[in-house]
């Protein structure tokens, strides 16, 4: 396969992933806030949110104050805001356009119309019906998969797909435990919004079902950090996307001897044992948000190194002129 | 009470593609007229809906230069077909063969002894002056002599229904998706008309394309790998070319995915590199190869023309095919064909002046707003004067261009074409009304000389507009070669 359809393949999945993310966790939010929360309770959240994603900075360049509407616009609808629903569906779009003649025409299709029915969304819409909008958008991305999973070649390119999905999806749900709430594992939620950011960061990764399952309704700390980092059977817990990553990139990797070939499958290797073997003892000896954060460090480095091992022939990396495309 | 769709239809002056005299239908129309006469107009617009649903959502579409926007268009499509009965279509088949050979035979001169030149049937210094003449590559033959495996030759019909050549396409002519998407769509909007209209199919092009190119590995490959060279999907043609790359089933790259190592081209892939066999190439000369050509190239691939040279890799088509369709050079193909056939012109071109040539250059400046002035090196209706719907400023800034550039232009007198019932909104219902038409028949270059059947014919949907390319506003339709002539 092409190192550049195989760039492509890694990167439909992480902006895809990254969109369905995005609709849930605003959602979700905006859902709760919109109820129960204060205007401080809420600036809070928005802000940690942006500061996570590194978009603080660029929303106060264009909006100025942190407040819920102008920040639902910015994720969602912002044209220069390269991480919005908007332009990450295009990227999507745009990667799938450079590749049509490796994608089943289905695959194709489904993601131009995903594309051209969010092209002419205004804001209007947006506040018409902010949850058919965003619903929308979270349903259009399963259902991505489903067509993708069902139409193609289960080769190449669809690991490096899912390579990218889970990489980005590992990262995205990481961030969601990484707030002050879950940070101590004695407490328990006391204040009724303590109690509603529990419920977000499980509904943000649509595990709120699902942990309800496992623990009862009672939202304790520990556990939904348990749930969401270490479970090896929730499709979203960061040690099932590290696990399969690995997998993925031993399959990739075949037999190749390259030293860049090696280094990606010892980095994901070391990262799926870490969470298989890990415990909340050690999670929070070492501090939540610090656990988290070396986490994340190591998923962007495997994204590098996935990067070199694969989308550059070594040797060549002068001519190559690999688009650069937005982490 | 609505009436059909042809009721209302006005003939206008010139010839009309369907109807000898008003309500009178030409005898290879007769059947679709009748066939149509009925159809409900409700439900035609339907159909017309769904047929630009289904371009946008395939993502059917081309981009517009010059719009910061990059906007995707549609390219607009008409629902009345075209129809070509066999025997005027043998009568076109064996013209654009005659042509297309006779070009080819100029080109292996030109790149060869010359001896057009030296013999002054052309003039050296028309060739000579030309940005499309690659002189390096003079002295070089590529295989089995084949410069132009693939062309678009572009055909109009005058007040009498008598076909000219417009103009010749021999580097990297586009339409064929639209030829082949057109047939899939208006046979999913249609089904019940072409059962008994004996239309013959189109879709063996991609089939012969692929094993043309096959055809052209360096000796004693046995599966050759073929591959498909787009500038990238910024180009207008980009769907085109990943389409025939689908329909072909071969691999579609991008310059930055190719690399030349001791004169052999290689792609790069997960697995490290793979050697390339045949270049399909949607890239122009001067993109190809930054080392030969324009040196900030980033399309191309340095080295490429080195390793075409040596032989290990295979173009398509050959390098330095822009000479043979430059605009002025064009008015010298008749004479190809006497001087390399021997043979007389199946079909004429349209009578043409030579800026380059001062009697030709006094004529033009004095009739400018009568003929339509084009530049020699544009191409896609761009870098054109329509005389008649110019206003006097535009005639003297062309006056200028041409003064300071006479080599570069050419005039030909306008061409009444022919016009062809098209479907357009009205104030209530659709309406038909005529709109002028081209034919671009594609030509492959293998074992034998074989054409589409049919072809791209082009609508200019604009009322009275004569510019049928798609940048301008041009539409298209289906077009029918009939297995007979009724």
């Amino acid at each position: 396969m092409l190192s550049r359809t195989a760039e492509s393949f890694f990167w439909i999945g992480r902006y895809v992933e990254r969109a369905e993310y995005i609709a849930r966790f605003v959602n979700v939010h905006y859902h709760l806030l919109t109820e129960i929360a204060t205007r401080e309770d809420q600036a809070n959240i928005w802000t940690r949110y942006l500061e996570d994603t590194g978009e603080l900075e660029a929303y106060q360049a264009i909006y100025g104050e942190v407040l819920t509407r102008p920040v639902m616009e910015f994720v969602t609808l912002c044209r220069d805001n390269p991480n919005s629903l908007t332009n990450l569906i295009a990227c999507a779009r745009n990667n799938a356009r450079g590749i049509q003649d490796q994608l089943s025409s289905e695959v194709w299709h489904f993601m131009n119309d995903f594309y051209l029915s969010l092209k002419g969304k205004t804001e209007l819409d947006l506040w018409s019906d902010t949850h058919d909008l965003l619903r929308h958008v979270r349903n259009t991305c399963y259902t991505l998969d489903g067509v993708m999973g069902g139409t193609m070649v289960h080769d190449e390119g669809w690991n490096f797909y899912r390579l990218g999905k889970n990489i980005e999806r590992g990262g995205r749900t990481a961030r969601l435990i990484d707030i002050p709430v879950l940070s101590d594992p004695t407490t328990e939620p006391r204040r009724i919004s303590e109690y509603h950011q529990c419920l977000a960061a499980l509904k943000s990764a649509s595990a709120f079902e699902a942990y309800r399952k496992f623990y009862s309704a009672q939202l304790v700390p520990k556990r939904i950090v348990q749930f969401l980092l270490f479970h090896n059977k929730f499709p979203r817990s960061v040690r099932f996307t590290t696990t399969q990553t690995s997998k993925l990139v031993e399959r990739l990797a075949g037999n190749s001897r390259r030293a860049e070939t090696r280094q990606v499958i010892r980095l994901s290797g070391a990262l799926a044992a870490d969470l298989e073997f890990g415990s909340l003892e050690e999670v929070y000896s070492t501090g939540l948000s610090a656990f988290l954060a070396q986490v994340l460090e190591q998923l962007d480095q495997l994204s590098n190194l996935v990067a070199q091992a694969f989308f550059r022939t070594s040797g060549y990396s002068t001519s190559s002129q690999s688009q650069s495309q937005a982490v | 009470m609505v009436k059909s769709l042809f009721d209302r239809y006005q003939m206008k002056s010139g010839f009309d593609e369907m109807f000898e005299s008003a309500n009178v239908p030409r005898r290879h129309y007769r059947r679709l007229v009748e066939r149509l006469r009925n159809f409900p107009l409700k439900d035609l617009e339907l159909k017309r809906r769904q047929a630009d649903q289904a371009f946008l959502r395939q993502g059917i579409t081309f981009t517009v230069y010059g719009d910061s926007q990059q906007t995707e268009k549609i390219f607009p499509f008409d629902l009345m077909p075209r129809i070509i009965p066999d025997s005027e279509w043998r009568f076109i088949e064996e013209g654009i063969r005659q042509r297309v050979r006779a070009l080819n035979m100029f080109l292996v001169d030109l790149y060869g002894d010359q001896r057009i030149l030296n013999e002054k049937v052309v003039p050296r210094e028309l060739i000579e002056s030309s940005v499309h003449f690659q002189k390096d590559l003079v002295g070089f033959c590529p295989p089995k002599g084949v410069f132009i495996h693939v062309s678009g030759i572009d055909l109009v019909r005058n007040h009498e229904g008598e076909y000219f050549v417009l103009e010749d396409n021999l580097r990297t002519p586009s339409g064929i998706s639209y030829v082949l998407e057109n047939r899939l769509v208006m046979k999913q909007l249609f089904p019940n008309l072409f059962a008994d209209m004996q239309v013959r199919p189109v879709d063996q092009y991609p089939t012969q394309l692929l094993e043309n190119l096959k055809g052209l590995a360096p000796l004693g490959k046995e599966n050759p790998t073929v591959v498909l060279l787009t500038p990238g999907v910024f180009n207008s043609a980009y769907f085109e070319h990943s389409f025939l790359s689908l329909q072909m089933g071969i691999q579609m790259v991008e310059g930055r995915d190719l690399v030349v190592e001791s004169d052999k081209v290689y792609m790069k892939t997960t697995q490290g590199l793979e050697q390339v066999d045949v270049i399909y190439r949607r890239v122009d000369d001067a993109f190809l190869d930054p080392e030969v050509f324009r040196k900030d190239s980033v399309l191309g691939v340095p080295g490429l023309v080195r390793a075409y040279r040596a032989g290990h890799v295979a173009l398509a088509n050959g390098i330095g095919n822009g000479i043979a369709d430059d605009k002025a050079v064009y008015t010298f193909v008749p004479k190809m064909i006497d001087y390399y056939l021997g043979e007389k012109p199946i079909l004429h071109n349209v009578p043409t002046y030579l800026c380059g040539i001062p009697e030709d250059r006094k004529y033009v400046l004095d009739h400018l707003g009568s003929l339509v002035v084009k530049a020699v090196a544009e191409s896609g209706g761009y870098g054109m004067l329509m005389g008649p719907s110019s206003t006097k400023a535009e005639q003297e800034e062309f006056r200028k261009k041409i003064e300071a550039n006479p080599r570069s232009y050419i005039a030909q007198p306008v061409v009444t074409l022919s016009h062809h019932p098209c479907v357009v909104d009205g104030e209530e219902n659709l309406r038909l009304v005529g709109r002028h038409v081209d034919l671009r028949p594609f030509v492959l270059w293998g074992e034998d000389i074989t054409l589409s059947l049919g072809g791209l014919t082009r609508v200019a949907l604009k009322e009275g507009s004569l510019v049928v390319n798609s940048s301008q506003g041009g539409g298209s339709k289906d077009t029918w070669v009939l297995y007979g002539d009724e």
